[in-house]
């Protein structure tokens, strides 16, 4: 138990002054990364470079609920609704007025997270197990909603279909390769854009919050508005991932959206480690790329994952590639 | 050049209840400008709640506080931190699993402005507000002798050291009122001694000083005026001699039983006081 | 106003099945402050045990209807409470001084757990209580009709909640619950062994829990393992709308949203009305989190 403290312990002095990617380091290690990320659809079978788009889907929604529940410790167990919100904007606008798909990428975003603002604002000051409880309900509604098939928008469980495609320079994207480099280039761009917000006026910020929110308030941050943003850009991230999933799928229906989706994506989160961004990146990989290489076994996949949950909370709850602030308090508890 | 004998802080017929309990009973008090004010009281005074109805942790139900002319009832904790007011807590709230420095850091937040985008893209005006941030925290760190620990994270700090950081974060969003809450608490006699030190030394510098206190070392040895509470009632106050010598305070403190009632209301304002 | 009483006294057969699983709820996140996910698969497993029971020979045929009912309510919830000590002890007491945040993920893996392997042992379709095992009767009430599984249901949860209500106020051991939900330290200084005290919440709550199953389960005879979650989500707000922590108020919750619910059903629509149940959740929440009765856990100040 010791060693395993100290080992977060000696990472955290490694990352002073600001918390920071442990990747970042040891600067050798990204290139040669990014070089096998390039060169393998070249050298994989469909199969798996499928695998690897969903991969990457995972990767960008577990990072923008890493901002919430990671960055300012938020519980939210609803946040496939804003992957919905965003999936049925563009499938919607795409079909019915021909907007276009890199359009629909912000618009999406935008739409996710002008609902994550508002369906936040409200709820937001609740304290932990209330605002949990209540994003399962905010997810349930959005779901049923979908579901219902309100003013015949949403097509109700067949979902709708979405003929539309990415396009660039007149070629559309459709093969498995090219939605491996467009998913993986987001991705990059979206941990660009996280880490540098991490280190940041911004990202300090809600570290703050997130560890003493009355502290915070004397200090003169506002806490409320500050959450808020973590929320909404966390919706607007998985909004605009649901651009890219709803071209993928082609056809997208509430079945994509439940309470175990909202599960999975909390739990890579927190068994990644919480806010830390390699660690959703593991995290997604365990989640997505286990379960396929355990194909034979897949009658008993959940039952493993829902043993595995318990017992990391018992013996790693700081994930497993921790951010050195967690290791600690998910340990010894919030000293309450 | 600043004027003696200038309120910076009124509180006037300030009350709170909880319940049935009357925590703070038609409070008043001026801080003045330039001054180390401290208030002192016997535990269970409400001297706390007074700190808490000024910083907009509760809300009073009577009576108004004025900052620098301005009403400061109603406002929400951040904003009094803006408007110029720092504190300290008496149970210590640090922020734990960050470093020194990441703490110190916080107390520039609402000084500074740049939002998500510049922070992303990393502008110009961001990267200097971040260069003025950290040089404006080391100067409040090596203020108060921290800034060999700023890679040190705040739990392992230890003690005598907690409470200086707590002081150097709230320097850093750049008061005009520093209230600190029982600063002196557990600390030995040598850092005692540096911690008054230390609080001079930020009066010097400008900035008014307003705090609790258990320990008459620290109170009598720095305080320009003293204002004493017992059951959430002003009971006396003056400079650190004459409350020393007031037998109404002895009364609250030691609680000797007298027939005859010494106390009376003392309301003067602090007018043209020696500073020591 | 023939619908109306209809859809009330659907409303109280329904919200008494709430109030019951409200009640583990209530008594858990009271004593731990763990929002228990896997309670709800409690329930769900106690409706797959009563199944087993009244539809396997020896209990169905052998013996009268009556008793065999008996029988199967009192096994499963035999069965389900050993079922919660075990759980208990294996995935939330290593927790106990980590954070909240731990116990509830470890709650969320148990209740997955728990769904899979319901799921792999009886199958994943639908299963359904025998027909015969509900005795077809039916009285009119004044120009409406209620038949005997509402009746059934009532009586017994009734007689539970206040054999519960009865055990927290009036006994020793029901004290030494409450001293415990107040303060942990502070009641093993009084000689409370702790320990004990939450293997009873989790002998006694998920055991409601498995009753409120079977009765469900006879009543509307359909059962499947996904229920687990949207039962114990709704039992939740259940115990929130009367004050999380409060007996009588996980009651009074369970009945007012079993008639809310059906009211919604009735006059709204079938399908919005989850959308309803959880628009009152989250309302409540804003407006009034401390529920109807009020709270009844220590707030550290």
């Amino acid at each position: 138990m010791a060693e395993r403290i100290g080992r977060a312990d000696f990472t955290g002095r490694l990352m002073a002054p600001l918390p920071v990617v442990k990747s970042l380091l040891s600067k050798w290690r990204i290139p040669i990364l990014i070089g096998l990320g390039i060169v393998f659809p070249l050298v994989a079978g469909n199969y798996w470079i499928d695998v690897a788009v969903f991969w990457g889907i995972y990767v960008l929604l577990g990072l923008s609920l890493n901002i919430i529940v990671g960055e300012v410790g938020l519980f939210n167990m609803g946040h496939s609704a804003f992957f919905a919100i965003g999936a049925y904007t563009t499938a919607i606008l795409s079909e019915r007025f021909g907007v276009s798909l890199w359009l629909l990428l912000p618009l999406s975003g935008f739409a996710a997270g002008v609902a994550g603002y508002i369906l936040a604002k409200p709820i937001i000051h609740l304290r932990g197990d209330y605002l949990l409880i209540v994003t399962i309900g905010l997810n349930e509604i959005i779901r049923i909603t979908l579901l219902n098939n309100p003013w015949g928008l949403t097509g109700g469980p067949n979902g709708i279909i979405m003929l539309d495609q990415f396009r660039m320079f007149g070629y559309a994207i459709q093969r498995p390769m090219d939605f491996y480099y467009l998913v993986w280039a987001f991705v990059a761009i979206t941990v660009f854009a996280l880490v540098r917000l991490q280190r940041s006026r911004i990202g300090r910020c809600w570290n703050y919050v997130r560890e003493d929110e009355i502290a915070a308030a004397a200090m003169g941050i506002d806490t409320r508005s500050a959450k808020l943003l973590a929320f909404t850009l966390g919706a607007a991230i998985a909004g605009a991932t649901g651009t890219v999933f709803a071209a993928k799928l082609v056809v997208i229906s509430p079945e994509s959206f439940t309470f175990m989706e909202s599960v999975i994506l909390f739990t890579i989160v927190i068994l990644g480690g919480m806010g830390s961004i390699p660690g959703v990146i593991l995290g997604s990989a365990a989640m997505m790329v286990l379960p396929e290489l355990l194909r034979n076994f897949s009658k008993y996949r959940m039952l493993f994952f829902g043993l595995a949950m318990v017992l990391m909370m018992i013996f790693r709850p700081q994930g497993l590639w921790p951010s050195r602030r967690w290791t600690t308090i998910l340990r010894e508890g919030e000293g309450e | 050049m600043k004027t003696k004998g200038e309120v910076l802080l009124a509180l006037s017929k300030v009350s709170k209840s909880f319940g049935g309990l009357r925590a703070v009973d038609s409070f008043d008090l001026d801080v003045a400008l330039g001054n180390i004010t401290s208030l002192i009281g016997p535990n269970g005074a409400g001297k706390t709640t007074v700190f808490n109805l000024i910083t907009g942790i509760y809300r009073p139900d009577a009576g108004s506080i004025r900052f620098e002319g301005r009403e400061l009832i109603g406002r929400q904790p951040h904003q009094v931190a803006k408007a110029g007011i720092a504190r300290t807590f008496q149970t210590l709230r640090l922020f734990e699993n960050l470093t020194c420095f990441e703490n110190v850091l916080s107390g520039q937040h609402c000084r500074t402005s740049s939002g998500t985008m510049s922070s992303i893209l990393r502008t110009p005006a961001q990267k200097r507000e971040e260069a003025e941030v950290r040089h404006e925290a080391e100067r409040c760190m090596k203020l108060v002798g921290m800034w060999d620990f700023r890679d040190e994270l705040a739990r392992n700090l230890p003690y005598g050291y907690r409470r200086r950081l707590e002081i150097a974060r709230a320097l850093a969003t750049d008061p005009r009122l520093l209230i600190l809450d029982e600063p002196a608490g557990g600390l030995n006699e040598k850092e005692t001694g540096d911690l008054m030190e230390l609080i001079i030394g930020i009066r010097d510098s400008g900035i008014t000083v307003f705090l609790i206190e258990h320990d008459m070392q620290v109170v009598m040895g720095i305080s320009d005026w003293v204002s004493v509470m017992d059951n959430g009632r002003k009971i006396s106050e003056g400079t650190p001699c004459d409350v020393q010598r007031d037998p109404c305070v002895i009364e609250a403190y030691l609680g000797i039983d007298n027939d005859d009632d010494f106390c009376f209301e003392a309301s003067q304002e602090p007018e043209g006081t020696e500073i020591s | 106003m023939a619908l109306f009483i209809e859809q009330l006294v659907n409303g109280l057969t329904v919200g008494a099945v709430y109030a019951l699983v409200a009640l583990g709820y209530t008594m858990v996140y009271g004593v731990m402050r763990l929002i228990n996910f896997a309670h709800g698969d409690f329930f769900m497993i106690g409706s797959y045990l009563g199944f087993t029971l009244v539809s396997s020979a020896l209990v169905g045929g052998a013996i009268p209807l009556w008793a065999s009912l008996i029988v199967a309510v009192v096994l499963s919830m035999a069965g389900v409470a050993i079922l919660g000590v075990i759980v208990e002890r294996a995935a939330y007491r290593p927790l106990r001084r980590s954070s909240r945040l731990t116990a509830v993920v470890s709650a969320l893996g148990v209740s997955i757990f728990l769904q899979n392997a319901v799921m792999l042992i009886w199958g994943p379709r639908y299963r359904a209580y025998p027909p015969w095992a509900v005795p077809n009767v039916t009285w009119q009430v004044g120009g409406i009709y209620i038949n005997f599984m509402q009746v059934l249901i009532l009586a017994v949860s009734f007689g539970l909640m206040v054999a519960l209500y009865l055990f927290v106020q009036r006994t020793t051991v029901g004290a030494a619950i409450r001293a415990t939900a107040i303060d942990h330290d502070t009641a093993r200084l009084m000689g409370i062994d702790v320990d004990q005290i939450i293997r009873l919440i989790f002998l006694i709550g998920p055991a409601l829990g498995a009753a409120a199953g079977v009765l469900l389960g006879l009543y509307y005879r359909q059962i499947h393992f996904t229920v687990g979650w949207t039962y114990g989500l709704k039992a939740f707000t259940a115990a929130i709308m009367g004050g999380i922590g409060n007996i009588p108020g996980a009651m009074v919750g369970g009945l007012l949203l079993g008639i809310l619910e059906m009211l919604g059903a009735g006059y709204i629509s079938a399908a919005w009305k989850d959308v309803f149940v959880f628009l009152i959740l989250i309302l409540l929440l804003m407006f009034r989190p401390t529920g109807l009765l009020g709270e009844r856990i220590a707030e550290k100040v």
